[in-house]
């Protein structure tokens, strides 16, 4: 199966006046077509600066380092703007974070439907006002939402139209940031049927990251959980939960409560360490409850040690 | 002994850096004050040394351009323009400042009651204050002062206090309203402090760096208010302001006479003035509300 | 249903106007009443102050107390005032009597609204999209230099700078003329000759004060460009994949442009008052000279009634601007969702 995406080594730092903060310091990973990958993580490893960079749209202080992001074998980063331009949003398209703040607010919700579809598809005002009309009935948003303006919607449709606008053009990736953190519980499954379902209709792959693990339980069929700006494991998603193989994932797993079971809920004791001059050896050692020397030292690489699961973490070899 | 002496020499180093902090990355501070310090310490100190000689009319020969014995020459009242300029700085100076404080003083009670009260009362100060912000001040000042025939220097400050306390009066009701949301005045309330105590144990406190930043922008409106007085004769009567020394320059033709150093000394310390308040305004509401650190 | 909100809106506006409007006409009425002295020590200070040489005093002063019917209560003088405003009436001058205060105010009023028109459009608009240049520009020395130039500039009054330029460019380079509305002995009218004198005249007054309001524009729009480019939704917009001028007419400068209008009408009565005194300073026949030259006769009438038209004018283009901002902003229009 071709890959749809593949990021190779992927570094992204912020520039600050104590040195730079590594966000992202060597992320790699695929991504197959109709396949939804998950990245999870707790606040601050990394995750949202990973999803701007896949798509170029960092700002300073933040700069790409280093890195590949082949894009049906094309780098990304490699890239003319214009050439960038076009596949964005035709090819690859975005569900940013706070996604109450990405629509404009002097501009009525047909206008920004249409500006991508007349931008990527030349066709006029009147048609691309009448293909918005089309994807809001598909998607069963009521229609006279075309003329109105954002600070007229709750948060959960202007959600859905973030949704709807960002698989406008049938793209092949979706990149959905935490588009679920700013909406309450029951909203939320709402959207997040909503968007498999769109998903699904239109044949894209999606990578979703969120620091909801449990979310990620529903959604995902492949599971990347990120530490630190580094990827940790790597698996499917049923695996993860049945037999995580990193301490952290199993951390993470044993802090969420699932209903139904009676478990004592255990935290990960300790804080994520300081992302300019990381710890040495593996960056999760101080907090790891069965760190050995070797830890202290020397950085687990991520490897394969199943098929389809990977794992940084000295305790599954690789000496 | 040695190591005590070290810790507290250590901390009056650190004390002197964490008194530095405040101007960091704060250029307009710093410039403000560069400017406006040498400005007060001219229009102050610099009377108590430079003698009132060449002060009154006549007493110099007419229009010399600068020598050493009249520094800044003289102008065609008879006047050595140096002296002047020094005398007529502290002038200026004094009335901005008097004005500003009365300015801030309205500003601050009124916006004070406006924000604290909320309401109809805020509803009619804020359109009162909105009026005075909005409408042009300048043909009601000339009309009050043509009105009131001889004006003092108390009536003068009063008056422009009078037109520069409406920007003091938003500032510090927008202030109130922040504070108000803020958990401790609802604190406040719910432990049963009444009106009187909260104002004063609660909420002064906090406002009165406030008013200090409030203050450099009410005395460059104040002192911006005077020149535009001033400059068509309006001025105080038997002082001598920076303002009259344009007027007087003007009056006497010194552009056509090419007498520059009559008329570019006074402007200079003026432009100076209004410059120097308002990057210390900036400053220190930067210096206050740190969220607007860039 | 916005249609019946924006008339509600309407409304209300109108009435704010009316309101304050009729505050100043009040403030007006009673300021001669309320000084030391009332009306006639006020017309005795006039007269002595013209060396009571004025033709016809006697009369003047019995027409006086008959016109403000000073023998009458307040209340009557205020409604007799009130009929004579709405005929426009302003009184009759003191010091070019016997014409009516409102013939002088109309031969200068087309001088100060052309100046007051052009400049702030002019600076208005330059600095606006200097500002926004500014704002996108990498550049960072030429950012703050510019920065800096347009803060100083922005804190010198419009006649300091005024006479400023005089002193540069009508004497010691002698390009411009340093005052007047236009050369001598020229015909006013819609002749070719006096336009283009007119125009000459009146380039220094213009240019001290668009010089100094455009720096302020600038740094304003500035400020707002650099903010909004910090926003969600451009960054959306970009990964939505828009051309490059898309984003900047439909999301940025929609965005600036709008508290740059709610400053336009908050600087007005600012304006008015830096340019009365611009007049003066450059003898340009506006009504600040004519203010200032009715302080030197003082002439109250001719005071009081540019003292009435600057209020009130400055109060309608406010008026205008809050009419006009719910049609280009949707946020008001559909008020809070």
């Amino acid at each position: 199966m071709s890959e749809l995406l593949e990021v190779a080594n992927l570094k992204a730092y912020y520039r600050v006046p104590n040195g730079n903060v590594k966000a992202v310091d060597g992320v790699s990973f695929t991504v197959s077509e109709d396949d939804v990958f998950g990245i999870v993580g707790e606040s601050g490893c990394g995750k949202s600066t990973l999803a701007s960079s896949i798509l170029r749209l960092v700002k300073p202080p933040c700069y790409i380092e280093g890195g590949k992001v082949l894009f049906e074998g094309k780098d990304l980063l490699d890239m003319d703007e214009e050439s960038l331009r076009r596949i964005r949003w035709k090819d690859l398209s975005y569900i940013p974070q706070g996604s109450m703040n990405s629509l404009n607010p002097v501009m009525k919700i047909g206008d920004q439907f249409a500006d991508v579809i007349m931008t990527h598809e030349n066709t006029n005002k009147k048609e691309a006002i009448a293909r918005a009309v089309e994807i809001l009935n598909e998607v069963d948003l009521p229609e006279e939402i075309v003329n109105m303006y954002p600070h007229q919607l709750s948060g959960g449709m202007k959600q859905r139209v973030i949704i709807a606008i960002a698989t406008a053009l049938k793209p092949r990736l979706i990149i959905a940031d935490e588009f679920s953190t700013a909406l309450d519980v029951v909203t939320q499954r709402r959207v997040a049927e909503f968007l498999e379902e769109r998903r699904k209709s239109i044949g894209a792959s999606m990578i979703n990251i969120t620091h909801d693990i449990a979310l990620q339980a529903e959604i995902v069929k492949r599971l990347a959980v990120m530490y630190a700006g580094k990827m940790v494991e790597i698996s499917d998603v049923n695996s993860i939960f049945k037999e995580p193989l990193h301490p952290y994932t199993k951390g993470l797993i044993s802090a969420t409560p699932i209903l139904g079971e009676e478990r004592k809920i255990e935290g990960i004791p300790g804080n994520p360490p300081n992302l300019i001059n990381p710890p040495p050896g593996c960056r999760f050692h101080p907090r790891c409850s069965v760190a050995e020397d070797i830890c202290k030292r020397e950085e687990p690489p991520l490897r394969e040690i199943q098929q389809g699961r990977f794992v940084a973490c000295w305790k599954y070899g690789g000496i | 002994m040695k190591k005590k002496d070290e810790i507290s020499r250590n901390k009056s180093r650190k004390s002197i850096r964490a008194k530095l902090e405040i101007f960091r990355g704060n250029g307009s501070l710093i410039a403000g004050l560069c400017i406006t310090l040498p400005l007060f310490i001219a229009g102050y100190i610099g009377p108590l040394i430079v003698p009132p000689k060449g002060l009154s009319m006549l007493s110099c020969p007419k229009d010399r351009p600068p020598s050493p014995q009249h520094i800044l020459g003289t102008d065609t009242l008879g006047r050595d323009v140096f002296v002047l300029l020094v005398y007529s700085l502290r002038e200026s100076l004094t009335i901005g400042v008097i004005a500003g404080l009365i300015g801030v003083a309205i500003g601050t009670i009124i916006g004070f009651i406006a924000g604290y009260k909320g309401g109809l009362i805020d509803d009619i100060l804020r359109n009162i204050t909105d009026l005075f912000l909005i409408i042009p001040t300048w043909p009601l000042l000339v009309l009050l002062s043509a009105y009131l025939k001889e004006v003092t220097i108390p009536m003068l400050a009063t008056l422009l206090a009078v037109f520069s306390w409406a920007g003091c009066a938003r500032g510090m009701r927008s202030q109130i309203l922040s504070l108000k949301e803020r958990g401790f005045v609802r604190l406040a309330k719910i432990s049963g402090e009444s009106d009187f105590e909260i104002i004063f144990k609660e909420i002064l406190p906090n406002m009165l760096s406030y008013v200090g930043v409030m203050f450099g922008g009410s005395m460059c409106g104040a002192m911006m208010a005077e020149v535009g007085l001033e400059i068509i004769g309006l001025g105080p009567v038997g002082a001598n302001t920076l303002g009259l020394m344009i007027y007087w320059a003007t009056f006497y033709g010194a552009l056509v006479k090419r007498m520059w150093w009559w008329i570019v000394p006074p402007v200079v310390c003026l432009v100076a003035s209004f410059l120097g308040l308002q990057l210390l305004n900036i400053g220190l509401d930067r210096l206050y509300n740190p969220r607007l650190r860039r | 249903m916005r249609f019946r909100w924006y008339i509600k809106w309407f409304i209300r506006r109108f009435v704010s106007f009316l309101i304050v409007s009729f505050f100043a006409v009040l403030i007006n009425f009673m300021l001669p009443r309320l000084m030391p002295g009332g009306p006639i020590e006020a017309l005795m200070a006039q007269l002595s102050f013209q060396g009571a040489g004025v033709p016809g005093g006697e009369e003047l002063t019995k027409k006086y107390i008959e016109e403000f019917g000073l023998d009458k209560d307040y209340f009557t003088q205020f409604i007799c005032y009130l009929r004579q405003l709405f005929k426009g009436d302003l009184g009759l001058s003191i010091m070019a009597y016997p014409e009516p205060v409102q013939a002088l105010i109309s031969r200068s009023l087309p001088w100060t609204i052309m100046l007051l028109l052009n400049t702030t459009i002019i600076s208005w608009i330059l600095g606006n999209i200097i500002g926004a240049l500014v704002g996108f520009s990498k550049n960072r020395a030429v950012n703050s230099s510019l920065v800096v130039i347009g803060m100083i500039l922005n804190r010198i009054p419009y006649y300091i700078l005024g006479l400023i330029l005089i002193f540069l460019f009508a004497y010691i380079y002698p390009v411009f003329p340093s005052g007047g509305g236009y050369g001598i002995g020229l015909n006013p009218g819609l002749n070719w000759n006096f336009i283009i004198s007119a125009l000459y005249h009146s380039t220094l007054p213009a240019l001290s004060i668009v010089l100094v309001s455009v720096g302020g524009w600038m740094i304003g729009m500035r400020a707002l460009v650099v903010n909004i480019l910090g926003e969600d939704y451009i960054t959306f917009a970009e990964a939505k994949g828009l051309k490059g001028r898309t984003i900047l007419t439909k999301y940025i400068f929609r965005n600036a442009l709008l508290p740059q209008i709610t400053g336009l009408a908050l600087s007005l009565g600012f304006i008015v008052n830096g340019a009365l005194l611009t007049e003066q300073i450059f003898a340009y026949p506006g009504m600040g000279t004519l203010f200032v030259k009715a302080f030197a006769f003082r002439d109250f009438n001719v005071m009081q009634g540019i003292f009435l038209l600057t209020t009130i004018g400055v109060l309608g283009a406010c008026f205008i601007l809050d009419i006009i901002y719910p049609i280009v902003d949707p946020r008001i229009r559909y008020g809070e969702a």
